[in-house]
């Protein structure tokens, strides 16, 4: 009797001693955190007050071939230290081919990707210059409101854009580039957009 | 006439041995004021990224001046904790801290902190803003989105895959996974089979992935949380006589994946340089030194995305 209630006491302590939660439950959440929120207001209320920061492509383009150094110094940005920095960059051009995942853009005499399905990343969130990563001190937070960023994009400028464009159309463009400032092919520069005006509807 | 000239000759060379010992005192002491002793504390040396990685941090502090020591966790807390009293007991200045578990290791940068030496955080972080003096960290999360968008296009956006992921307890695990997902959970024609932790060791990741294949004959893509688990997924893989099927992807940029993804056997990973972050945490430990305190609390270090397209711009770790 005694070995019984000793054993049922070892059982009951252990059960109460293990939780068990699947492996993706375990991760750092930050619960009061608004992110889907705060990129809302990031991108409608804060980002068009840049805009007119964005710096023409073809401008830019012609920048990082005659002094790298000196235009990425003046346009790139990013929150994070190394190689890679963000343009918020504007354009006119025309739309010359629709794939599945990209358009095919001319602006001007050069020719752009702008991606239509692959919005990731922390492109859009540091071009504009924005984003002050002091004031987000905790990581999960700034990793959701990244991925909310480009949600936003996703859903609210490329879905509506994709549905109306066709090739020859003209278009309007503000966008983000990441470029890899120790190796990059200026003739593959890939614009995520931000703000897309089609401009013969 | 020469009495005096020697008496004066002798007086002179008695004063310029005592102003000899008084200034070599003088500098002895002052030197040793100065010469600040800096303690880097390391997860584990059982990796070669974190052995890069406090190598760094060893021979930037002794270039700048510093005299410094490694100690190794050998991943785990309790251990870290004698390492940190060992540091306090012994005068260190400042600590350069590759933390072991997020949360489990707060308490010993609160305990420094608390005995007024600063603690410098280097790839890893602790989930506290308050104690740590800055956090210079690896942009796991943006690296891994990285990967996870090749991950996607490699696989046409359909497929089954599992996941290893490294230590539970560990942020680094937890960002990387995340900014995977963020990604790759956005198709739903791509499912994961399983997600298993491998806790960023080789043999586990092995043993880990022989079971994954006995028990998922179909699996197109591997994710693993770093580059030691992906080559031991890589080496069950080629075992099974499956390693023309499927895609291994990993994360750090250690120079057998390098090497893999060169040779065509490894599909990515997401390139760390352990190196900015070493040197990064001597010269914030050297300017804080010399007064400086308004550093940022979290800095993050940008991870870059490699595959057989750009594998010419790199080497194992970032190494400039």
């Amino acid at each position: 009797m005694k070995y019984l209630i000793y054993t049922l006491i070892f059982f009951t302590i252990g059960y109460l001693s293990i939780d068990i939660k699947p492996l993706d439950k375990v991760q750092n959440i930050t619960a009061n955190f608004d992110a889907e929120g705060f990129s809302k207001n990031f991108m409608e209320v804060e980002y068009p007050k840049v805009y007119n920061q964005a710096v023409d492509i073809n401008n830019l383009v012609e920048g990082l071939q005659n002094d790298k150094e000196k235009t990425i110094s003046q346009f790139g940005r990013s929150v994070a230290l190394g190689n890679i920095k963000y343009f918020l960059i504007k354009g006119i051009g025309t739309i010359t081919k629709i794939d599945k995942d990209e358009l095919f853009i001319t602006i001007g005499d050069r020719k752009y990707i702008l991606s239509t399905e692959f919005i990731y990343g922390a492109a859009v969130r540091d071009a504009g210059g924005l984003f002050d990563i002091k004031k987000f001190p905790i990581a999960t937070e700034v990793q959701s409101l990244t991925g909310e960023i480009n949600k936003f994009i996703r859903n609210n400028v490329v879905k509506q854009f994709k549905s109306k464009a066709n090739e020859g159309d003209k278009i309007d463009l503000i966008g983000a580039v990441e470029i890899n400032q120790a190796h990059f092919d200026i003739n593959q520069l890939q614009i995520q957009p931000i703000k897309i005006t089609i401009l013969n509807q | 006439m020469i009495t005096l000239y020697q008496t004066t000759t002798m007086k002179n060379f008695f004063s310029f041995i005592i102003l000899l010992l008084i200034f070599g005192c003088s500098q002895s002491k002052s030197s040793n004021k100065e010469k600040e002793k800096i303690a880097i504390v390391i997860s584990t040396l059982n990796n070669p990224w974190f052995v890069f990685l406090a190598d760094r941090a060893m021979a930037k502090s002794k270039e700048l001046g510093y005299e410094a020591k490694v100690f190794d966790s050998q991943n785990n807390t309790a251990t870290e904790s004698d390492h940190f009293e060992n540091a306090l007991v012994s005068g260190y200045d400042a600590i350069l801290f590759n933390p072991t578990d997020a949360d489990g290791s707060i308490i010993n940068v609160k305990k420094a902190k608390e005995a007024g030496v600063a603690v410098f955080c280097m790839d890893r972080e602790i989930n506290s803003t308050e104690y740590a003096t800055a956090q210079i960290l690896s942009d796991s999360y943006s690296g891994s989105v990285a990967v996870g968008e090749y991950f996607v296009k490699q696989l046409n956006k359909k497929g089954n895959y599992v996941e290893i992921i490294g230590l539970v307890g560990d942020n680094n695990t937890w960002a990387r996974s995340k900014g995977f997902h963020s990604v790759v959970d956005n198709y739903p024609d791509m499912k994961m089979l399983a997600q298993q932790p491998g806790d960023f060791d080789r043999n586990k990741a092995l043993e880990v992935m022989e079971s994954l294949l006995q028990a998922h004959p179909k699996i197109d893509g591997v994710f693993c949380g770093n580059d030691a688990m992906a080559m031991g997924a890589y080496q069950a893989i080629v075992a099974a006589g499956k390693g023309e099927k499927i895609k291994v992807f990993g994360f750090d940029g250690a120079d057998d994946v390098i090497n893999g993804i060169k040779d065509g056997n490894i599909s990515a990973t997401g390139m760390q340089f352990p190196q900015t972050m070493a040197e990064m945490a001597a010269v914030f430990a050297d300017q804080y030194f010399k007064g400086k305190r308004d550093f940022a609390q979290k800095i993050p270090v940008a991870v870059e995305l490699v595959t057989k397209q750009n594998i010419e711009h790199y080497t194992a770790f970032g190494k400039k």
